[in-house]
């Protein structure tokens, strides 16, 4: 079994996440950010539609990695991130998540990580790069 | 679209939200597909949230944030999804049912060559005039491009 998320270190990696968007879940955040710019909802023969934005964000978040598991009676809240955007993602591509852990401090009994994550397409193309800061504790 | 005339200190105003639980099932449920859909996390679900000590499910503060880049979106186009930076903290919750608006003000610009560069505030408004997200955004705009890419 692997470690706990907040049991993780400095250098540390989570399973990596491959996922393909589909027209239909990528609808499904249009809907929920009211937000069905034609960018997000049509395609042509050669360019797929854009992945919405929100879409990338939710499944780069480290909760998403396959091996992220929380000890018992704990939770993590994220406090503050970093976004670049790079290139749009597409519609019908696989894209491929890695994530690192990169600083860790504690401050007021809490533990802080930072976690790198990167989206990149199939074919390369570096879509994200984000920097999430997180905050373990005690759940109520 | 913003455009290099615009004077420093404008604000930028998106539409109002609300945080709907049907808007908040769709952000933070798990795609339609699943067999098991809904998720069930403290997003979604009253009893996971009563259990994390929250009176309703708060909305993924991503879904908040995902407001002001949709507003960096319709100022800077498509040079957004190619260089487009925001730091954003998460200050205050956002529960069901709760309003919000994307909000961003230019801090500054500078144009040479055909191609400027901007900088914001940004921040994500509740009903109740608190901001739930502050941040501030960055972004390169190739005015001799179609699409505005700096790239």
């Amino acid at each position: 079994m692997g470690k706990f998320a907040q049991d993780l270190e400095i250098g540390d990696t989570l399973a990596p996440l491959s996922f393909t968007v589909t027209a239909e879940w990528n609808q499904q955040y249009c809907y929920a950010q009211e937000d069905f710019d034609p960018r997000y909802t049509s395609s042509s023969a050669d360019t797929p539609a854009e992945v919405h934005p929100t879409l990338l964000l939710s499944m780069s978040a480290n909760t998403k990695s396959p091996s992220f598991t929380l000890a018992p009676d704990t939770g993590s809240i994220l406090g503050e991130q970093l976004c670049h955007f790079l290139h749009p993602a597409r519609v019908g591509k696989r894209l491929d998540v890695a994530f690192r852990i990169t600083d860790i401090h504690t401050r007021q009994e809490k533990r802080f990580h930072v976690v790198e994550s990167t989206v990149t397409d199939e074919d390369g193309v570096l879509i994200l790069r984000r920097e999430s800061h997180l905050i373990f504790g005690r759940a109520r | 679209m913003i455009d290099p005339a615009t004077a420093d200190g404008t604000v930028f105003e998106g539409r109002v939200h609300r945080m709907s639980v049907e808007r908040l099932l769709a952000f933070s449920g798990g795609p339609y597909a699943l067999d098991n859909w809904p998720a069930r996390n403290l997003h979604v679900d009253p009893d996971k949230a009563a259990q994390a000590g929250l009176p309703a499910p708060v909305a993924s503060g991503l879904q908040a944030q995902g407001h002001i880049i949709r507003l960096m979106i319709d100022l800077l186009g498509n040079a957004w999804s190619h260089g487009g930076k925001l730091q954003s903290r998460f200050r205050r919750p956002v529960f069901a049912g709760d309003c919000v608006q994307a909000k961003a003000r230019l801090t500054g610009h500078a144009t040479e060559a055909g191609v400027t560069h901007y900088t914001f505030d940004v921040w994500c408004e509740r009903q109740d005039g608190e901001a739930a997200v502050v941040g501030t955004a960055a972004c390169t705009v190739d005015q001799r491009s179609p699409g505005g890419n700096a790239a």
